[in-house]
């Protein structure tokens, strides 16, 4: 599947029209899964979860390995990430909310300019992607979805996978899996994700992240665990949600 | 009557909730006793000579890490292998795997990643080195390095830690202290509490550890592509 993918990826170009046979990648005209797969994008995870990362940077052939303590809020747009060396240690504390960032601490080798445009870059790409306008979407081989927005000059794609239980259902959007993303100017490729899912996962959230921005030069190899709000947790907050909701309806 | 039994039992009730939170507490050398420097550069001429007769250990750990942004404290564990003079392995099992190595002065590091091992090219291999060595003085039972460290002991009933603040204001940042836990016979390590920024933490410890057992040495060969297996215990 893996190599599949990284020819798909290959053949497909970044313009309005992706550089592709008709044979291999058709244009698909279904306004409700386009719509239904740019909210996917957008409502990948839950509103609110944490996340330890055990992360491999590589940059200029040397490859440096953190440990990332995150938390976020996708309705506030918000994001707290404590990174620490593997062996212990804070290199650098950010919190961003609404768009604004903010270092909290940061040992003096590290930049503010390389943490917010490599670090915070990467977190709001992969936790608070802004919805595509208009996208258009195409089919590949395999059941794989394509859904590409060129917008100044820059073109996004977004690559999903089927299901393989439910390859040959229709497409709907609980079908799909995101299998990777990618950036690309002028026909070239400068940023790109990949994601793997663990079978035994359940809730469907990548365990493993690969991150290439050729801009920068650095890769990220990334293990994910996830700690999700508790079903007893959301019910207190559903209660207190209908309590609230009661309280602002009286007269 | 009636009134002031119940109002006794409720006090006895709250001093022995208060006692058994105090000792559910994370070890921190400051709720014990210091210990005066006189009794403190004994206990640590007796650690050196009790942890020198070890010559191979294999422990397993499990690493409590508290991270003030995570109401969670989230747990990892692996084992270390240490074997005389200069051998030693730190390697995580759970959730995600990693090894680090040192073989006479040579750091190795592997990660697992998508269901593979990975040897990699340690941008930090130098500060790497110095953690690695660091941990092979402290299981050798040398932890006075005067020129790195303040150093405080401090005792309970059947404790005893070795508080080493380092004296450098930027490794300060980084690390406020390491906090060594003895075990009773003086010749391991029960713990260590690394303190980081703010109310950061994390304590490692150690359990089911094996002394002076047969250690081969593949199982420190940093030269293959996965780390050498190892038999569980």
């Amino acid at each position: 599947m893996a190599p599949l993918l990284v020819l798909f990826i290959l053949l497909t170009g970044c313009s309005p029209k992706p550089k592709i046979t008709e044979t291999t990648l058709s244009k698909i005209q279904n306004p409700r899964l386009i719509s239904e797969l740019s909210q996917a994008i957008c409502h990948q995870y839950p509103n609110q979860f944490k996340a330890v990362h055990h992360v491999a940077l590589t940059l200029l052939g040397k490859t440096y390995v953190l440990n990332g303590y995150l938390t976020v809020n996708r309705r506030e747009k918000q994001l707290h990430l404590i990174a620490q060396n593997d062996m212990g240690g804070t290199l650098f504390e950010i919190h961003t909310k609404g768009g604004k960032t903010r270092i909290q601490s940061k040992t003096k080798f590290l930049k503010t300019s390389w943490l917010e445009k490599s670090v915070v870059k990467d977190l709001e790409i992969l936790y608070l992607p802004p919805p595509l306008s208009s996208p258009e979407l195409y089919r590949g081989q395999d059941n794989m979805l394509l859904l590409s927005k060129n917008q100044e000059g820059i073109c996004k794609e977004y690559f999903f996978k089927g299901k393989p239980s439910q390859q040959n259902s229709d497409p709907q959007r609980n079908n799909y899996t995101l299998m990777g993303y990618k950036r690309l100017k002028k026909n070239k490729e400068i940023y790109t994700i990949g994601y793997v899912y663990d079978e035994k996962n359940t809730k469907n959230y990548p365990s493993f992240i690969t991150i290439e921005d050729q801009s920068l030069n650095y890769q990220l190899k990334i293990n994910s665990q996830y700690f999700l709000p508790s079903q007893k947790h959301q019910r207190q907050k559903i209660k207190r949600h209908i309590a609230h909701r009661k309280k602002e309806r009286r007269p | 009557m009636m009134l002031t039994i119940k109002k006794h039992l409720f006090l006895y009730l709250f001093i022995l909730l208060l006692m058994i939170l105090d000792s559910m507490g994370t070890g921190f050398a400051q709720n014990l006793d210091p210990i005066p420097p006189g009794r403190l550069t004994q206990i640590l001429v007796d650690a050196e000579k009790n942890f020198n007769a070890v010559k191979t250990m294999k422990t397993l750990f499990t690493q409590e890490k508290n991270i003030s942004i995570f109401s969670e404290t989230i747990i990892s564990k692996g084992f270390c292998l240490f074997k005389r003079p200069g051998k030693l392995r730190l390697e995580f099992t759970e959730p995600f795997k990693s090894s680090l190595m040192v073989n006479d002065d040579q750091v190795y590091k592997y990660e697992f990643f998508d269901g593979t091992w990975k040897k990699i090219n340690p941008g930090n291999k130098e500060i790497l080195g110095i953690i690695m060595n660091h941990i092979t003085e402290w299981m050798s039972g040398r932890f006075n390095d005067s020129n790195l460290y303040e150093i405080s002991g401090f005792s309970g009933p059947g404790v005893t830690t070795i508080l080493l603040t380092p004296k450098n204001n930027e490794f300060k940042k980084i690390i406020h202290s390491f906090e060594l836990g003895l075990n009773k016979e003086l010749n391991g390590l029960d713990y260590i509490i690394i303190h980081e920024t703010g109310e950061d933490f994390t304590k490692i410890r150690f359990h089911n550890d094996r002394l002076n057992e047969k250690m081969a040495d593949t199982l420190f060969n940093g030269s293959l592509d996965a780390p050498h297996p190892v038999e569980p215990w």
